[in-house]
């Protein structure tokens, strides 16, 4: 209990909150968009050329699309006027456009038949939709059956059910609603199984089995619904995916649910038949960060997929086949995300916060339109049975040769090439040490491992130093900790795998301030060949560093302290000690993040001997328009308008925003990257450690304190 | 069906419900983002949806449905919006919003200062266990977490604002002697 500082901390926010009071203008504001949500509007193009839509006109019974319009009454009962648009544009009207959308309106269930452009309502369930899919395989007016996440009776929760062919609603999964973003539900290929996110304290997604195995219900035929007849099975995701689609991906028994990451398209291996589906990845590179992506699921038409990209400017919308890349329009009035995309051959529907689109195109990307789904929250694309006969089943897919990986440039979402290899795993470079609070653990292919737990209470592992000279078979590394009163340093070798050596070095000259850590990364950095150990601490208003010499442990028993220049201030976000060409002489360079739009390198050259002494003056660096807020070897981390990117430095032009999870919320939290091993860099974020290579950014599998990479050389140790 | 007069009606009938919660919605949004301009946005944002979900009759306890929204739509921004609050540290007290009566005193509230040095989570989970004085149970089924992760963000966000007052203590202390 600490009843002072929870007193003033209530008497703050008291005060705090009494600072303020609503203006008038609010309720305008809550007024107004009530009311544009009860707006019915109708349908509208946003592109095309007239030729192209007076073919449609030709081509299509032009039907009212709203059927519940009291402030546009003359929409509801007559036919449209002449000028109407269609939905879909005459190259599209082919065997490739779909034949039916499920749509949210209003939190009611909408079917629309694009062939005539009418609409009729479904069964719907209780609560705030949220998203829907259209099973696979089922026909409307015979056996459609939705799928659907939404808002639980109880607050707080969102729900996930299936609406049967009778109407019926089962709820098949409830849970505790994520706040930021909504859960998606997608159907597997072959209408048998349901997936959907789930994101609370951990995210998660979820499986369940809604009808028996495909070979019971052959394909095209009417697929008898037992919800749920399986017990629904969950699957952790790593943090920050999100649920795209659920697509064939030409391996044996498996599918794939294409998310996404950080700007990465991602797939999860999904072996339904084992116990523990494996969860792996591709990585299709994109210039620009993937926002969303999703796949075309039939043999029929063209394959390919569809990618929203955010390129910092703004989002562009690709379709991507093996032969082909084109951009395709979005709608003007696009708003905030999220954003879903639910595609089938040459139609995507588009779907931001408020509002969903219909895009068609030709085939080949060309002769694009955009149109307006009146107010619909969520739209599923209806894939007849025709589809579900075209799609590969496991065994069929087996046969398939494995594609290609996505060309660079051309990101498409499905593409395999590297499959069965985790995200973070692609990146890793072999073995990393990991700290949690008390717990030292290994991480390697096989999986993390304790080796080590501090027994004093309240006792943490704050940072650890791998050995240059370390192999994987042979880790010599320092840490620091801290106890209730004082920091301490620790010198631990790893052999094969078992913790052979932890010592604490208890010489006072050894001994960390009791600042360290607080304006410094609290770990060292060692010299490249391994002969002297650095820490920079806090020392009053002034910055020190600290050198001791090594040979198999600390030689002697005396440091170097050196007072950084004046004008060095701000966060240490980064620390190097690199060779150089003289001799015995390498230097040390210490970055540090200002505050500033830039950081302050400050390099020292250690003269072989112990002494230590700074080179020129301070180097500034920079990034035009931007801010730079950590640096190391394999690129650094700048600032600019509000976002964070990650620009590599060995690879030109490759450049990414973070992904959100690791955007601090605050402008001062420091963000840190340590020593580079294999061209990886661990980076500290948000309070959580990710990976970063010169192209790609992929969250630490674990939440812990540190992290230290072991090298993969195979340098004696 | 809507007519219009039912809709009318909804809106008059919305129009006390939002009176009864708005001004307490704000206050929860700006000790959730700092920012009254943006406040008063996730509020609307918050009520917009609230909207939705009252129009169809499935809200028992509005109050609790707003904080909630609030509470979701701020952090929602918050990932997004942490930069903003370097610019702001630049606005002269006009430009700050009119609806900051009192910048010196913010400016002097140390508590205040440390609770926006707070990571996200623990700062939403500190601010509706002693702003809107939730239980953990009410915190944790407004924030969709169990009632152990509000107790472990409530006990880390007051570690935090310990140091944090602490350190500014000894910076000051310093400051002053020198």
């Amino acid at each position: 209990m600490r009843p002072d500082l929870e007193r003033r901390l209530q008497h703050s926010l008291s005060e705090r909150a009494r600072d303020v009071e609503p203006t008038p203008a609010l309720w305008q504001e809550v007024d107004r968009r009530a009311q544009a949500h009860l707006r019915w509007r109708t349908w509208r193009l946003w592109s095309g050329s007239l030729a192209a839509a007076a073919a449609v006109l030709a081509a299509f019974a032009v039907v009212p699309m709203v059927l519940d319009a009291p402030e546009q009454p003359e929409v509801a009962d007559g036919p449209p006027a002449d000028t109407r648009d269609p939905l879909v544009s005459a190259a599209a009207a082919s065997e490739q456009l779909p034949g039916h959308l499920v749509l949210v309106r209003d939190d009611e269930l909408v079917l629309v038949d694009l062939a005539t452009e009418s609409e009729q309502p479904l069964p719907a369930p209780d609560g705030e939709l949220h998203d829907v899919a259209a099973r696979p395989g089922t026909t409307p007016g015979e056996d459609l059956e939705i799928a659907y996440t939404a808002t639980a009776e109880r607050e707080g929760h969102d729900r996930v059910g299936v609406i049967d062919e009778a109407g019926e609603d089962h709820v098949v999964d409830e849970f505790p609603a994520h706040g930021t973003v909504d859960p998606a539900v997608v159907f597997s290929p072959d209408g048998e199984w349901i997936a959907w996110s789930r994101a609370a304290e951990e995210a998660y997604v979820g499986l369940s089995r809604i009808a028996g195995p495909v070979g019971d219900n052959p394909a095209g035929t009417t697929m008898h619904s037992s919800v749920p007849d399986h017990p629904q099975e969950q699957r952790e995701l790593p943090a920050g995916l999100v649920l795209n689609d659920w697509v064939h991906d030409g391996l044996p028994g498996l599918q794939l649910m294409g998310t996404h990451v950080d700007g990465h398209a991602v797939q999860l291996l999904t072996d339904l038949d084992g116990p523990t589906p494996r969860l792996t990845q591709t990585i299709p590179a994109v210039d620009g960060m993937l926002v969303r992506a999703d796949a075309s699921p039939s043999r029929a038409g063209p394959e390919g997929g569809y990618a929203l990209v955010d390129h910092g400017d703004g989002l562009e919308l690709r379709w991507t086949t093996p032969d082909d890349d084109a951009e395709l329009p979005l709608p003007e009035d696009l708003g905030d995300g999220p954003y879903v995309l639910d595609a089938q051959q040459a139609a995507v529907t588009v779907t931001d916060e408020a509002a969903s689109w219909l895009i068609t195109h030709d085939g080949d990307g060309g002769d694009a339109h955009v149109a307006d789904l009146t107010d619909a929250t969520a739209v599923s694309i209806l894939r007849g049975p025709e589809a579900v006969e075209d799609a590969p089943s496991g065994d069929e897919a087996s046969d398939e040769p494995a594609e290609e990986p996505a060309d660079a440039d051309t990101a498409a979402p499905e593409a395999a090439g590297e499959l069965e290899v985790d995200v973070f795993e692609a990146l890793m470079p072999g073995s990393a040490l990991e700290l949690d609070g008390p717990q030292l653990r290994l991480r390697d292919a096989a999986g993390a491992r304790t080796l080590h737990e501090l027994e004093e209470e309240g006792a943490r592992w704050r940072g650890v130093a791998v050995h240059p000279a370390s192999t994987p078979g042979h880790i010599s590394a320092v840490a620091t900790a801290t106890g209730v009163d004082e920091a301490s340093l620790h010198h631990l070798e790893i052999v094969d795998g078992e913790l052979e050596r932890l010592e604490h070095l208890d010489d006072p000259a050894l001994q960390p301030s009791e600042h360290w850590g607080d304006a410094a990364e609290p770990t060292p950095v060692w010299s490249p060949g391994g002969d002297a150990l650095a820490w920079v601490e806090r020392e009053a208003a002034s910055m020190v560093l600290r050198v001791t010499a090594w040979d198999d442990g600390p030689v002697g028993h005396e440091r170097i302290e050196r007072d950084l220049p004046e004008g060095v201030e701000g966060v240490l976000v980064s620390q190097d000690w690199v060779e150089t060409d003289a001799g015995d002489r390498s230097r040390l360079r210490l970055v540090h993040a200002t505050g500033a739009r830039h950081a302050v390198a400050v390099e020292l050259e250690h003269d072989g001997q112990g002494g230590v002494a700074p080179v020129g003056a301070p180097e500034v660096l920079e990034d035009e328009g931007a801010e730079v807020r950590a640096v190391s070897t394999v690129g650094m981390i700048v600032e600019q308008e509000e976002r964070l990117r990650w620009r590599s430095a060995t690879t030109e032009g490759v450049e990414r925003p973070l992904p959100e999870d690791a955007v601090p919320d605050e402008l001062d939290q420091r963000l840190s990257l340590g020593p580079t091993s294999g061209g990886a860099a661990p980076l500290r974020s948000q309070e959580r450690w990710w990976l970063v290579t010169a192209d790609a950014v992929a969250p630490w599998p674990q939440e812990v304190d540190g992290v230290a990479l072991v090298p993969a050389g195979s340098h004696g140790g | 069906m809507l007519s219009l007069p039912r809709a009318e009606a909804d809106r008059r009938e919305f129009a006390d419900v939002f009176n009864e919660h708005h001004r307490r919605a704000v206050r929860l949004a700006y000790l959730l983002t700092s920012d009254p301009d943006q406040a008063e946005d996730v509020v609307a944002e918050a009520f917009t949806k609230v909207y939705r979900r009252w129009r169809k009759g499935g809200i028992d306890d509005v109050g609790a449905y707003v904080r909630r929204a609030v509470a979701n739509e701020a952090n929602s921004r918050l990932r997004r919006r942490y930069l903003e609050r370097d610019r702001a540290q630049h606005r002269t007290g006009d430009q700050r919003g009119v609806r900051r009566v009192d910048d010196q005193a913010a400016d002097r509230d140390e508590v205040w200062w440390a609770l926006q040095r707070l990571p996200r989570r623990q700062r939403t989970a500190v601010v509706l266990r002693y702003f809107e004085d939730l239980s953990e149970e009410q915190a944790a089924e407004v924030l969709g977490v169990s009632r152990g992760t509000v107790k472990s963000q409530v006990s880390r966000g007051l570690d935090r604002l310990e140091q944090l007052l602490s350190s500014e203590a000894e910076t000051t202390s310093e400051g002053g002697g020198a």
